[in-house]
């Protein structure tokens, strides 16, 4: 059963334009100029209870445009938007029970206050009851493992202690539903796979639907099951990540490290140059079109003085990389 | 309710992180309070204003600063929420975003108006006396400011609303501000205006919060209890009124860009 259905979404709105300078602020004071912009155009898909998908984009593709109007803070300009058959804007009351929101570089925090009294307050605003409260913010500390410093101011957390802690705030409720927007920005290595660590063992107890924006691969390749891309507010992927990989598995890469260069790079059938350093060279190779053993036996005939050589699979990065040139 | 409790809470807490923060908000309605004692004290060497003694007026100056700040500003909060994109952590709870920001306005402001209130008191007591109010009158005074600031904070609230549309609503609150001033009572009572401009001036909504609560500490009477309480409960259901119009017609326009 689909948990989130989007149909049709677009959202416009308008910016103020001003040249630069003193002129350009007088100019904009008494002639105001506004362009219209279109930051989701016709958007469809639809998400099941308990997957995890990531929803990525390059910047100002309209990822937290989308995921503001699954809110229901945001109003779309036209569309339709169901999250477990309610319609955001109208029912964002109730559907708020439901919803859990993670907005990274927005904390919902008090930030001169420790954790504690934030949860106490949502436990309010939500409406647990006592006890509930009580066993579920045990179970989130330990899941979380924030039980060190949940008495600390929030301006005295780390990034990461902090983004865990939002995590517990965004889940105090028991949503079925996750939106998680970038959570793991700005932070070090550790504290991310810590993070994702937690969001997985969560959504696989709880069975709770993700949705996750993040610019970062690493995020996608450890918490997701299906990858969207938005480009320029359009979708224009939307399948599993075991069919992205396997799709653009077939391109390896051959990293030739060269005693002298003495030709230019090799031009042949399902073979490409992908990056030309001084006395480096990186061919993509497709091996629809090109076995890999052939294209090996061309690359060594065609540069003989050839120092090393690598053979690598296409990164998800790359892959992704690849799709928002393609569209 | 218990939520907004639990707001009003969460935010006298945060405000009890600054000690000195505390302190000099109430040592701002001292300095004022003692600068216009000053002043009045050099006019009534001349004169008297309207019904008020010197003793009474000195106390108006001080509780009419003191319930201004009670209500708080909500157009700066609001503002800065909405440029930041903050507000989207308030607007996805299910509670009514204005009931929200009053708690959250009350338990900022609660603190330093009691400190306010306290020190400012202290100083006219050793100044002029002690305020002429009966222990008899304190519960229906307290009602009385308690819906002043409430109609203080709902007018500031509706014109936060405006940041909906052109983000930042700071500059309509400044000439509000100076509107207060004057035709609030809040710089003297309205009885020094002019008999057109009085008459106006105590029919605004600015003069139940500050004017008619203000002149009932110091000349405490029932029948003007009545009519105060009257004119306030008319303001705070137009207010309340038009807020939520102003709300539901304002989140609609609201456009938070980015992460």
């Amino acid at each position: 059963m689909a948990i989130i259905e989007v149909k049709h979404l677009t959202k416009t709105f308008q910016t103020k334009q001003k040249q630069s300078g003193f002129l350009g602020s007088l100019q904009s004071l008494f002639h105001p100029q506004r362009k219209t912009v279109e930051a989701v155009r016709d958007l469809n898909f639809t998400i099941q209870k308990g997957e995890r998908v990531a929803f990525i984009g390059p910047n100002g593709a309209g990822k937290s445009t989308t995921l503001k109007m699954l809110t229901g803070i945001l109003y779309p300009t036209s569309g339709d938007i169901s999250l477990l058959g309610y319609t955001p804007q109208r029912d964002r009351k109730k559907l708020s029970y439901e919803l859990g929101t993670v907005f990274g570089q927005k904390s919902q925090l008090w930030y001169h206050l420790p954790p504690m009294d934030t949860y106490d307050l949502f436990a309010a605003i939500f409406d647990i009851d006592k006890n509930v409260y009580a066993k579920r913010l045990q179970k989130l500390i330990k899941q979380f493992d924030i039980q060190d410093f949940i008495h600390t101011p929030v301006r005295k957390l780390s990034l990461g202690q902090r983004m865990r802690c939002e995590l517990v705030a965004a889940l105090l409720h028991q949503p079925k539903i996750l939106l998680l927007d970038e959570p793991t920005i700005g932070l070090d290595i550790l504290s991310k796979k810590a993070l994702r660590n937690a969001i997985l063992e969560f959504n696989k107890k709880e069975k709770t639907t993700i949705l996750l924006t993040s610019h970062d691969v690493d995020d996608i390749e450890n918490v997701c099951e299906r990858i969207i891309i938005i480009n320029q507010g359009q979708l224009v992927y939307d399948k599993p990540l075991d069919d992205l990989k396997s799709v653009y598995l077939q391109k390896k890469i051959i990293k030739l490290q060269l005693e002298e260069r003495t030709k230019k790079p090799l031009k042949r059938k399902g073979i490409r140059v992908v990056a030309d350093t001084d006395l480096t060279i990186s061919y993509e190779v497709d091996t629809t079109r090109q076995p890999l053993q052939d294209a090996i036996k061309q690359l060594l005939s065609y540069h003989l003085n050839i120092l090393d050589i690598t053979i690598q699979e296409v990164s998800v990065e790359e892959i992704i990389e690849e799709i928002y040139k393609q569209k | 309710m218990n939520a907004y409790l639990a707001l009003f809470k969460v935010n006298l807490l945060e405000r009890l992180q600054y000690k000195w923060d505390l302190f000099l908000g109430g040592f701002g309605t001292v300095v004022y309070t003692f600068a216009l004692f000053h002043l009045w004290k050099a006019i009534y060497s001349q004169s008297t204003i309207g019904t008020f003694t010197l003793l009474a007026l000195s106390w108006y100056t001080l509780i009419g600063q003191v319930l201004r700040s009670a209500g708080g500003r909500p157009v700066n909060d609001i503002s800065e929420q909405i440029q930041n994109g903050t507000i989207v952590s308030f607007l996805n709870k299910p509670v009514q975003f204005l009931y929200l920001q009053a708690s959250t306005q009350y338990g900022k402001r609660l603190f330093q108006a009691l400190s306010g209130f306290l020190l400012g008191g202290v100083m006219l007591s050793f100044l002029i006396g002690f305020i002429p109010l009966q222990l008899i009158h304190l519960l229906p005074l307290l009602l009385i400011f308690f819906l002043g600031t409430y109609i203080n904070f709902i007018l500031g609230f509706s014109l936060a609303t405006f940041a909906f549309w052109i983000e930042d609503a700071r500059p309509i609150h400044w000439i509000y501000d100076k509107v207060i001033f004057i035709f609030g009572g809040f710089l003297f009572p309205l009885d020094i205006l002019p008999a057109g401009l009085q008459a106006i001036s105590s029919k605004l909504p600015m003069a139940y919060f500050v004017y008619y609560p203000a002149k009932l500490a110091v000349q405490f009477s029932w029948p003007l209890f009545w009519q105060i309480i009257g004119g306030q409960a008319i303001y705070i259901l137009v207010l309340t009124l038009l807020a939520h119009y102003l709300l539901r017609r304002g989140t609609k326009n609201l456009s938070v860009n980015g992460g």
